[in-house]
């Protein structure tokens, strides 16, 4: 599917650089950690990418939003698989009679799915920064070390 | 209704959370601690020493995360950003987390050894 599209730009400038980041974090999010601190982190990007879905006018930018969409659920996936990776492999962990072989295969097998399911989500996103017009860049960099900073003390250090 | 859809999955992903004493340190202390208070002094002081080994091992993968997530934010800070060099940065934090199970997998196997089916039981139920 091939959902690149031109230069002209409809978006609303602020729903723009929040799904954009939103989708960005998101990503972050859904790839790293299970704590807490990360999870509340990508609730709360998505929440800003469904605030700039609803902000936008239907039928406008409907490539962009379908980019969005998809980054999200996809995203959602992601999270969905690691949790239940965690889960089966802290059940399977508990049970004594459990071989470290079975626990190994386990692991193997969900690396390999969430690198796929990964791969997927950054073509997404490739796709999605191929269509950011140059004159948004910048501002797309603010809002990203803002949020990063909120995550990242490092990168917050910097900002 | 996709808000409605999204803010249902996570609501459902937050009540299904169980407890996971192989990625949470701090609760198969609190698991060990409950579950051996009768048991020799040696058996707890051995599993205890691994649940030491098992948060050094999450807090070094932590770190990683950490340094990937740094490293994405600084490779995505331009329109030159792809798939080829943002996947590279996930590679090195998939070593890591693969690095991470395979010793968890490998204190788990310890305490099994330190543990009769007993003083397991006490513990994880």
């Amino acid at each position: 599917m091939n959902m690149r599209v031109g230069r002209q730009n409809p978006l609303n400038r602020r729903d723009f650089l929040v799904m954009l980041t939103g989708a960005s974090f998101t990503l972050i999010t859904a790839c790293s950690s299970l704590s807490r601190r990360r999870r509340s982190e990508l609730d709360e990007a998505i929440a800003d990418l469904e605030s700039a879905l609803k902000n936008i006018p239907p039928g406008n930018n409907a490539d962009l939003l379908a980019f969005a969409d998809s980054m999200r659920d996809q995203a959602l996936a992601m999270r969905n698989a690691n949790n239940a990776f965690a889960a089966d492999f802290n059940k399977a962990a508990v049970e004594r009679s459990t071989a470290g072989e079975e626990l190994s295969e386990l692991a193997t097998k969900h690396q390999q799915a969430r690198a796929n399911s990964r791969n997927a989500f950054l073509q997404l996103q490739d796709e999605l920064h191929a269509a950011v017009p140059d004159e948004y860049w910048s501002d797309i960099l603010d809002v990203l070390n803002r949020r990063a900073s909120i995550i990242s003390p490092t990168i917050g250090s910097r900002s | 209704m996709p808000v409605l859809a999204t803010l249902s999955a996570i609501a459902l992903l937050r009540n299904s959370s169980q407890p996971q004493p192989f990625f949470d340190p701090d609760l198969l202390r609190e698991l060990l601690a409950d579950g051996l208070s009768d048991a020799p002094d040696d058996t707890l002081a051995e599993s205890m020493a691994l649940a030491v080994d098992l948060k050094s091992v999450v807090e070094r993968y932590r770190v990683s995360v950490d340094s990937g997530i740094d490293a994405y934010i600084n490779a995505s800070q331009g329109p030159g950003a792809n798939k080829e060099s943002l996947s590279r940065i996930f590679a090195v934090v998939d070593q890591e987390r693969s690095k991470a199970l395979n010793r968890i997998v490998r204190i788990r196997q310890r305490l099994v050894d330190v543990l009769d089916e007993q003083q397991w039981k006490a513990v994880f139920g």
